[in-house]
């Protein structure tokens, strides 16, 4: 435990870091004025009547109109000031609540990138990053530092190579190893892609594809860990994500791996770069008095380093706790979001709901689609979670409406991977009864394997 | 047994070797094991070979131009049919308006199953086929009006609702089937000229609107079907193959479930906890050609599925299917025809048989669901299309 401390104590050069947080700010700045200009502050907060909110935090709830708008404009400052270094850990604690709070709005909009980059932004509130290359430690000296403790660096590539690392477990599946699904489908609807795009019919490439692509997600993290291994390691992470972002239009999620994963390289790389890029005798960095953070550790350290055991514990449980529930994750999703199953299924369905009055034993059929835009619609026809909240939602609506004892039952077909539909949950459970929760849903039906067509 | 670190190095090497010749000559009996298909095997998916641009340009050429050419001659029929009918109104003249007015119909609803592109950018499915219409916003109209231009009838109380088919079929038909009670309006009734005025305005936005929408989609117009069948290529709004192929199949799949949802569980009053049916709430209640639309508009998607339109043969949305799974083509064109033959089956109007023979319609109503379910779900899957809005990861 001495020796994991004194490691993880040890002096570091905060270069790395430092052009990190720069990049990170600027990115996610990029991305708050990509929401705001994309019309999507609209499209995804203020333009919905129901949101689907995560189990515990029914709380969460948008702002109206303009107070959305403000929202975002605030997380683009503050991602500015997490560039600048100015007031960073400030604007780090509100990014992070921030962003999360978006986040947790509607369960519609999950993805894993958003996922990431909450776990980075409250991991990224302990670190001190701004000791360097930063308006904080321009205007108070005292804050500066060239080296600090070695703990906010390894935390870091923990963290991304726990991504890696379960996205490529979450690909041990017979379905992406022996029929190269979803993959084969994908590709094969981008046969207009430049150069190689020909090829995308072909089977041979999709299964190449589809395991180069699990051996990737497997391994990168310890190449990238291995010194000799790292460039060319870094060079198949910028093809990877480039070609990834390219074909399947994935948003900011590849650029952020990929300045991510620079973090994998010796701690003062920017410093020898610009060194090497400077060509002068005396440079700015060089210029900066050597100065380094306490590395003693302490009752604090103490404190923080069995913080991010139980966080990085919690890290492995997420992935894994899919085994405590029976059948396939994938069908059921019963601990799906959370463990970077990413581009794993191409799941579709349709859904009607079925709302009974027993008293006197009217029935109406109810479309989804007067509670959702088409959207949120596609989400919850696929999610068991999101089709007992809807049926929560159209047991209070009608209930409103004087309708007593009201009854909704789904009637859900879903196709996974292209097989052909299966019922999803038990069309004659009533879900207004049935409770939401981390319990095993009993009224989802058992996923029954049938060959991918 | 003393190793030099040399003779280490060399077996690291060798082990690295062999590590990369067991890798590669993994994939090939992986790849063999797994029955992938190429040359045979027991995977149905064929290699793909389809040229997905060429299948929506003869889609567009074969089928989707032609058919907005034919909504646009009928609607300059029916217009024709109205001035004639309003010159001099008689009976005869009221016959030949009202099965003008239902191949106009035919014509249109044949083409919803492809509505995308300019017909719901430009808004001309509200402008044509705004329904229900609204009885009592035309009726007001027509006690205001002398005269209809074009900026009265735009300016009108109800807006799209008094205009388009339902509003022409509400003025031509009677729903009791009482086609001197319609003539009486058009000769007896102190508004008879208004109603004429307005008639035939109306007729003449639709023959306006018809002809623009076939306009849009060629080259003497804004050539939208070059959009389409080029997409993924420069000088396409579509900026790749798979969105335009995303975009035909989505509006494809939904115009089966808008059947199902709004022209079948509606009327039958599945939607509104009603104990009984809803027959006045058919597509077109007066005209009791509800069943014939909902046909015309299966046909349509029919065609699109076969690349098949009256004698015009190419590729269609059944290609790109086989080119995937050759089985699940067959299967869905089966599902199509047990849709068809069940609506066919039902007797006489769906506004009477809702009531008079129930069995029939539910019936109908399961073939469509059923195929609504498999192009929702097996098929969107198979040709990995999504309801696309936002960036995703995938998952």
């Amino acid at each position: 435990m001495t020796a994991i401390k004194k490691f993880l104590s040890q002096p570091i050069n905060v270069s790395s870091l430092a052009v990190f947080r720069i990049f990170f700010g600027l990115m996610m700045a990029f991305s708050m004025m990509r929401f705001m200009l994309k019309g999507w502050v609209y499209d995804l907060y203020i333009r919905p009547k129901f949101f689907f909110t995560f189990y515990g935090f029914d709380w969460v709830k948008p702002w109206p109109d303009w107070g959305m708008y403000a929202h975002f404009i605030l997380l683009f400052i503050l991602a500015i000031f997490i560039a600048l270094g100015f007031y960073y850990r400030l604007s780090m604690l509100f990014f992070f609540l921030g962003f999360t709070y978006v986040e947790l709005i509607d369960k519609s909009n999950y993805l894993n990138h958003y996922y990431f980059i909450s776990l980075i932004s409250g991991l990224m509130i302990l670190m001190p990053l701004h000791c360097k290359w930063s308006l904080d430690a321009w205007r108070n000296p005292k804050l500066y530092a060239s080296k600090i403790p070695a703990w906010p660096l390894y935390t870091l590539r923990l963290q991304i190579g726990l991504v890696y690392f379960f996205a490529g477990v979450a690909k041990l599946n017979s379905d992406w190893f022996f029929h190269a699904q979803p993959l084969r489908t994908w590709l094969s609807m981008n046969v207009d892609f430049p150069v190689i795009g020909g090829w995308f019919n072909q089977a041979w490439l999709a299964y190449a594809m589809s395991w180069i692509g699990a051996f990737f997600d497997l391994t990168v993290p310890f190449f990238l860990l291995h010194r000799r291994l790292r460039p060319f390691a870094y060079l198949v992470v910028i093809v990877f994500h480039i070609f990834t972002w390219k074909l399947f239009r994935i948003g900011m999620f590849p650029w952020i791996m990929i300045v991510s994963t620079t973090l994998f390289f010796a701690s003062d790389w920017p410093e020898k770069l610009y060194k090497k890029l400077s060509k002068t005798s005396r440079s700015l960095i060089s210029d900066q008095p050597p100065h380094v953070l306490q590395t003693v550790v302490s009752k604090k350290t103490n404190m923080l380093y069995g913080f991010l055991g139980m966080y990085f514990a919690l890290q492995i449980f997420l992935p894994l706790r899919h085994y405590f529930y029976p059948g396939n994750v994938m069908w059921g999703e019963e601990g799906f979001r959370f463990s970077w199953r990413v581009m794993l299924m191409e799941k579709n369905g349709s859904i009607d709901f079925r709302v009974v009055e027993p008293s006197t034993g009217k029935r109406w059929l109810v479309n989804p689609n007067q509670y959702l835009l088409p959207y949120q619609q596609k989400q919850m026809s696929t999610q068991p979670d999101m089709i007992l909240q809807m049926a929560h939602h159209i047991a209070q609506d009608f209930t409103a409406r004087g309708v007593n004892q009201v009854q909704v039952y789904a009637d859900a077909n879903t196709s996974l991977n292209g097989r052909l539909n299966q019922k999803l949950v038990d069309p004659s459970v009533d879900l207004a009864q049935e409770k939401r929760g981390f319990h095993h849903k009993k009224w989802i039906m058992p996923f029954i394997y049938s060959a991918v067509p | 047994m003393f190793v030099s670190k040399f003779d280490f190095q060399i077996k690291k090497l060798r082990f690295k070797k062999t590590l990369l010749i067991a890798l590669i000559s993994l994939f090939p009996v992986l790849y063999l094991a797994c029955g992938s298909s190429g040359s045979g095997g027991g995977d149905p998916t064929p290699s793909g070979s389809l040229d997905q641009n060429q299948m929506l340009k003869e889609l567009s050429e074969n089928v989707i131009i032609p058919s907005y050419a034919n909504l646009s001659t009928a609607a300059t029929e029916l217009q024709t049919s109205l001035l004639i009918f309003c010159e001099d109104p008689d009976l005869g003249k009221l016959n030949t308006a009202q099965t003008k007015w239902q191949n106009t119909q035919g014509k249109l609803t044949a083409t919803e199953s492809f509505g995308f592109g300019p017909y719901q950018m430009e808004s001309f499915d509200n402008e044509i086929h705004f329904w229900p219409s609204e009885p009592d916003f035309i009726e007001a109209a027509i006690a205001t009006y002398e005269e209809f231009t074009p900026e009265i009838l735009a300016g009108i109380e109800g807006g799209v609702s008094t205009r388009g088919l339902p509003a022409i079929e509400y003025l031509l038909f009677d729903s009791e089937g009482d086609s001197q009670k319609i003539l009486d309006n058009y000769t007896q009734n102190e508004n008879a000229v208004r109603r004429c005025n307005f008639l035939t305005a109306v007729g003449n936005v639709l023959q306006e609107q018809s002809a623009a929408l076939h306009l849009a989609w060629t080259v003497n117009g804004s050539n939208y079907a070059e959009q389409l069948y080029t997409a993924g290529q420069s000088g396409s709004s579509f900026a790749t193959l798979h969105d335009a192929i995303n975009m035909v199949v989505n509006e494809w799949a939904f115009s089966v479930d808008f059947i199902r949802d709004m022209k079948l569980a509606r009327p039958m009053g599945l939607k509104s906890g009603s104990e009984t049916p809803l027959p006045e709430t058919v597509e077109s209640p007066y005209a009791h050609y509800s069943k014939e639309s909902i046909l015309t508009e299966l046909k349509g998607m029919q065609s699109l599925y076969r690349g098949t339109y009256v004698s015009n043969q190419g590729l269609g949305l059944k290609d790109l299917v086989k080119d995937k799974n050759a089985n699940a083509s067959e299967v869905l064109d089966q599902l199509i025809v047990d849709a068809i033959t069940a609506t066919e089956a039902i007797p006489g109007s769906l506004h009477g048989a809702l009531t008079q023979n129930p069995a029939s319609v539910e019936t109908a109503y399961e073939k469509i669901k059923t195929l609504r379910d498999y192009l929702y779900g097996p098929l969107a899957s198979l040709l990995g299309v999504t309801t696309k809005f936002s960036d995703n990861d995938g998952d």
